[in-house]
């Protein structure tokens, strides 16, 4: 432990690897690093969104809610899911465009589904009639029992 | 690895020198600047305050996320910011210490000044600019406090802008300037939000700026008693 008490010698490698001015830089380096993780770790958590808490139940409605020829927007495992009466029967569809994710709305006097953003437009089976989406809006399987439409 | 990282980072850093003369600016007012020899504690204090301004910069622009500014949802919202947001309290509780310790740093920090007298020539517009950050500062705790929109902050706000009002004449047209009607009222919430975000931390970061432009420009005041007496040789 001469070197200590050597001033020439102080910044030589001691045990061949690593100086002690730049064990102490990195030292600090690190300390500064970590001291800035946890502040980003506060921020970027201010920053998200709260998590929600996705309800484990199946979603069911009733289905006197929507009477021939309505439509209505739910919320299925939280994306919004739109589900339409006509004369077909009672169909339910991923609400979200396949083109660039808008929210399609339902056209009751055309029976199409129109998405607002660069007017693609749906059949009420879902398939693309006309303009940019690349396929059909994705059908959510319902089932109905008594006077419920159950998602499955 | 390292030794690549080392080399790209230097030919960045001499791609944006060669174009900027960062080096030369670096190397005088940062690692080759010296302050004067034996400056005590008294020192810091303007770069302390600075600090906490650049804090209650950073916090605040985090509470405009999530503050609402109105009668109907302002308290809501510093409800929400305090009990739901993660770490909304932190931020908040922050921001409104930040702003007692500036209040507590600022005198101390012009006490210093004023013993040591450093204010006098050629640092008359240093010391100018202060006064104006001072009176700045007051002005933005004033216009933060009533943006809870609590109990405390309405009653507070009606208090102290009741302060002009014996002022002979002009006193009862200051007051119903300063709160945009008779009462506190939603616009005093919403000028005082203006205010608050806005213009008053618009005014201080150019007062900041002239402040530490005469500070670089004309050194720090040394402490007379550690000057070299010539005459008295």
């Amino acid at each position: 432990m001469s070197g200590l008490t050597d001033k020439t010698s102080e910044r030589q490698e001691v045990g061949g690897k690593i100086d002690r001015r730049s064990f102490l830089q990195w030292s600090m380096l690190g300390l500064l690093a970590a001291m800035g993780l946890a502040a980003l770790n506060v921020v970027v958590r201010f920053l998200l969104p709260p998590p929600k808490e996705y309800k484990a139940t199946e979603l069911s409605i009733p289905a006197g809610q929507i009477p021939s020829g309505s439509s209505m927007v739910v919320e299925y495992k939280g994306a919004p899911a739109i589900v339409i009466h006509t004369e077909n029967g009672i169909a339910a569809f991923d609400a979200t465009c396949t083109h660039l994710g808008c929210i399609v709305k339902w056209v009751r006097k055309e029976e199409i589904f129109l998405c607002p953003c660069h007017a693609g437009r749906f059949d009420r089976t879902g398939k693309v009639l006309s303009g940019p989406p690349p396929e059909p809006l994705h059908k959510i399987k319902i089932k109905l029992t008594d006077n419920n439409i159950v998602f499955l | 690895m390292v030794r690549l990282l080392k080399q790209l980072f230097e030919s960045v850093y001499d791609w944006i020198d060669y174009r900027t003369g960062l080096k030369a600016l670096i190397r005088d007012q940062l690692t080759d600047y010296r302050v004067p020899p034996k400056l005590n504690k008294w020192y810091s204090l303007g770069g302390l305050s600075l600090f906490i301004f650049g804090l209650q910069i950073f916090t605040g622009i985090l509470l405009l996320i999530y503050y609402i500014p109105s009668t109907k949802e302002g308290f809501a919202s510093v409800e929400r910011i305090m009990l739901d947001i993660p770490f909304g309290w932190l931020i908040r509780t922050s921001h409104a210490a930040g702003s007692h310790m500036m209040i507590v740093v600022l005198p101390l920090h012009m006490l210093s000044v004023v013993f040591m007298r450093s204010y006098k020539k050629p640092r008359e517009i240093t010391w100018l600019t202060g006064c104006g950050l001072l009176f700045l500062t007051l002005g933005i705790c004033f216009t933060g406090y009533l943006l809870p929109w609590s109990q405390l902050s309405y009653w507070a706000t009606t208090v102290a802008t009741n302060i002009p009002k014996p002022i002979p004449v002009i006193g009862p047209y200051i007051v119903k300037l300063i709160r945009g009607a008779e009462d506190i009222n939603p616009d005093t919430l919403n000028r005082f939000f203006a205010l608050h975000v806005v213009v008053i931390p618009g005014l201080m970061l150019t007062l900041v700026g002239v402040h530490m432009y005469l500070i670089r420009v004309l050194g720090i005041s040394e402490p007379a008693s550690r000057k070299p007496k010539q005459e008295d040789n």
